[in-house]
C-alpha cells in the first residue's frame, strides 16, 4: 500500500464518516425544531468574544 | 483515440431516487413558506444556524459543479496537480475564514454591505452590492444542471436549465435561507458520500495505485510521474501564486458571510468552519484522483475515453451498482442545486435589501422588503437563465468574478471590521471601491478587447510592449495588479477625507 492509497483512503473517510455525523446532529436538532415550531423567531444571540 | 459522450442506463430504483430527491427539495420550500415572518427570517433565517447547519450549508454552497468536473478535468489532463496547485490554497483561507469568522459575526449585521455602508458612506455600498451580485450570478451552475438534465432525461440542454432553474426558484423562493439551509443539508450529505463512496469503490476496482499508474503509463506512453507530482512537473510557483489568487474571494464571500451573519453565535460560525475545511478539502481531493483513475481506465482499456470534463461521471458510472447511481447523479445535482440556491437569495439579497432600499425606499417596511427581496429570487434567476443560454464558453468568468470582489470589497471591508482604531473617512471607502471596481471592469475590457486566449496556459491574456520588452499579462493578474492602486486610493481617502463623515447606515435597519 503507498501513500497515495492511504490518502484515498482517509479522504473516502472524511467524505463519508464526516458528514453522516454532521447529518446525525442536525436530525436531532431538526427534530427539536420540528416539535417546538421553532423556526421564526431570532433565538437568543451571543455577542461578545468568542470562546 | 477519439473521445466519446458519457451515456447513462438508469434502472427503476435510480429514477425514483432522482426523481424523490427533486420532489423532496420543492417540499421543504414549501414547509418553510409560512415559517418566514420577516427579513430576518426570511434573508438569515432568523439568525439561528446552529453549527451542523452551518456545516452542511457552508461546504455544500461553495462547492458545485465546477470543483466537481473541473477539479477531475485538470487530475485528467494533469494528475495531483488539481488538488495541490489549484486546490490546496483554498484549504489555507478556509482556515483564515474560520479564524476570523467570529469578528464578523460579533458586528450583529445582516450583510456584509452593511458594514461598508456603516463605515463608509452610500456609494460604498452601492459598489459593494453590485460587485456582490456580479460575483452571485449562478451562470455556471445552470450550464452544469442544464447539462445534467439532458444526460439524465434526455431532453434539449435548454430545456434542462430551465426545469433545474425551476425547481430552485420554487424552494428558494418561499422558504428563503431556512429553505436553502436545510436542502443545503440534505445535498451535503448526497454530494459527499456518494462521492466518497465512488472514489473507494473505482480505486479499489481498478486495482489501487500500482494498476493506476500502470493505466497511465499505457495511456501517455510513457513515465506517468509527473501525474504524481505536485506541481504537474511543469508549474513554476510564481504560476501557481497566480491561480491561487482567485481563493482571495474566501476572504469577503458573500455566501460565506451570510451565513455567518445567520449564525445563532460567533463560536458556532468559528466551529463550522474549522469542520468543514478537511471535508472541502476532501471532496477536491477525492475530485481530483477520480479524474486521475478515469485516464488509468482508459489507458487499461477498460473505458473508451471521455470528455475530459465528463471524466468523472464516466469512471464512477463504470464502477458503481445500480441503484447508486441514482443516487450518485442526485449527488451531482445537489453539489449544483446547493450552489444555485445560496447565489440566488445572497443576489436577491444585494438587489433589495443592499441597494434598492438604501437608494429609492429608505421607509420601505419589513413586510415589502421580504416581498420584493422574492421577486428579485426571480430576477436574479432570469439573468442567469439568460447569461446561462448565452455564452457557450464561460472559461474565465470564475476569474471576472473573483476578481471584482477582491478588489471592490477586500482591502475597505477588512479595514472596517479589523482596524477599530483608524479613523475611516467617506472618501477612503469611496475612493478604494470605485477603482477596485471600475479598475476590474477596465482590466478585464482591455485583455478581452486587446488580448487573446492562450491555449498553452487555458486562459486569457494580453502582450504589453513596454520600454522594449514584452510583458505577458494574464487576466488572473487583476488581482494583484488592481489592489495596491485600491490600497493607495483608500489612504489618500483617509489623509484627505472629513474624519466625521455622516455614515451611510440604513435607516431600517435597526427594525429588520
Amino acid at each position: 500500500m503507498t501513500g497515495w492509497d492511504i490518502g484515498v483512503y482517509v479522504a473516502s473517510a472524511v467524505l463519508i464518516i464526516g458528514p453522516l455525523i454532521t447529518f446525525a446532529l442536525y436530525l436531532a436538532e431538526i427534530r427539536r425544531r420540528i416539535k417546538e415550531d421553532d423556526f421564526g423567531a431570532s433565538q437568543p444571540q451571543e455577542t461578545g468574544t468568542a470562546k | 483515440m477519439e473521445e466519446v459522450s458519457v451515456s447513462i442506463a438508469l434502472t427503476w430504483i435510480d429514477w425514483v431516487i432522482i426523481v424523490a430527491y427533486l420532489l423532496g427539495m420543492i417540499y421543504i420550500g414549501l414547509y418553510f413558506q409560512k415559517k418566514n415572518k420577516s427579513f430576518e427570517d426570511y434573508f438569515l433565517a432568523s439568525k439561528g444556524l446552529t453549527m451542523p447547519l452551518l456545516i452542511g450549508t457552508l461546504v455544500s454552497t461553495f462547492f458545485g459543479l465546477d470543483t466537481l468536473f473541473g477539479t477531475s478535468e485538470i487530475g485528467f489532463y494533469e494528475g495531483v496537480t488539481g488538488f495541490f496547485a489549484y486546490a490546496l490554497p483554498y484549504t489555507g483561507m478556509y482556515i483564515i475564514v474560520a479564524c476570523l469568522a467570529p469578528k464578523f459575526r460579533e458586528l450583529n449585521s445582516n450583510t456584509f454591505v452593511d458594514i461598508m455602508g456603516d463605515n463608509y458612506g452610500k456609494f460604498s455600498r452601492v459598489v459593494s452590492a453590485l460587485s456582490s451580485f456580479f460575483y452571485s450570478t449562478n451562470t455556471m451552475e445552470l450550464m452544469g444542471m442544464g447539462f445534467i438534465f439532458a444526460l439524465v432525461f434526455k431532453m434539449p440542454y435548454w430545456l434542462g436549465v430551465l426545469i433545474a432553474a425551476a425547481i430552485v426558484v420554487i424552494y428558494t423562493y418561499t422558504g428563503g435561507l431556512w429553505a436553502v439551509a436545510t436542502t443545503d443539508m440534505i445535498q451535503f450529505l448526497v454530494m459527499t458520500v456518494t462521492l466518497g463512496v465512488a472514489l473507494i469503490l473505482c480505486w479499489v476496482d481498478v486495482g489501487g495505485f500500482h494498476q493506476v499508474q500502470a493505466g497511465i503509463a499505457a495511456y501517455l506512453g510513457e513515465d506517468p510521474w509527473y501525474y504524481f507530482h505536485p506541481s504537474g512537473g511543469y508549474l513554476t510557483a510564481g504560476v501557481i501564486a497566480a491561480y491561487a489568487l482567485t481563493s482571495l474571494a474566501v476572504l469577503c464571500e458573500p455566501a460565506f458571510l451570510q451565513r455567518i451573519f445567520a449564525s445563532r453565535s460567533p463560536k458556532e460560525a468559528r466551529n463550522a468552519l474549522f469542520i468543514g475545511t478537511p471535508i472541502w478539502t476532501a471532496y477536491e481531493f477525492a475530485c481530483c484522483m477520480l479524474g486521475l483513475t478515469a485516464v488509468a481506465v482508459v489507458g487499461l482499456g477498460m473505458m473508451e475515453e471521455p470528455h475530459a470534463n465528463q471524466a468523472l461521471i464516466a469512471v464512477v458510472m463504470k464502477y458503481v451498482p445500480a441503484g447508486f447511481v441514482g443516487l450518485f447523479l442526485a449527488g451531482v445535482l445537489a453539489a449544483a442545486m446547493s450552489t444555485a440556491d445560496s447565489y440566488f437569495l445572497v443576489s436577491s439579497g444585494n438587489l433589495v435589501y443592499d441597494f434598492y432600499r438604501p437608494v429609492f425606499k429608505p421607509d420601505l417596511s419589513d413586510e415589502k422588503l421580504v416581498a420584493y427581496t422574492k421577486r428579485a429570487v426571480l430576477i436574479s434567476a432570469v439573468i442567469s437563465v439568460a447569461l446561462a443560454f448565452y455564452f457557450e464558453r464561460i472559461m474565465g468568468v470564475w476569474v471576472f468574478q473573483a476578481s471584482i470582489i477582491i478588489n471592490t470589497v477586500l482591502i475597505p471591508l477588512y479595514a472596517a471590521v479589523f482596524l477599530k482604531k483608524l479613523k475611516k473617512t467617506k472618501l477612503s471607502g469611496t475612493l478604494a471601491t470605485a477603482v477596485g471596481f471600475f479598475g476590474t471592469i477596465a482590466y478585464y475590457i482591455m485583455i478581452t478587447v486587446a488580448g487573446y486566449f492562450s491555449e498553452d496556459w487555458e486562459t486569457m491574456v494580453m502582450e504589453l510592449n513596454l520600454f522594449g520588452r514584452t510583458y505577458v499579462l494574464w487576466q488572473e493578474y487583476g488581482i494583484f495588479l488592481i489592489p495596491p492602486f485600491v490600497l493607495l486610493a483608500y489612504i489618500i481617502g483617509l489623509i484627505f477625507g472629513k474624519k466625521d463623515d455622516t455614515k451611510g447606515r440604513a435607516p431600517a435597519r435597526e427594525g429588520a
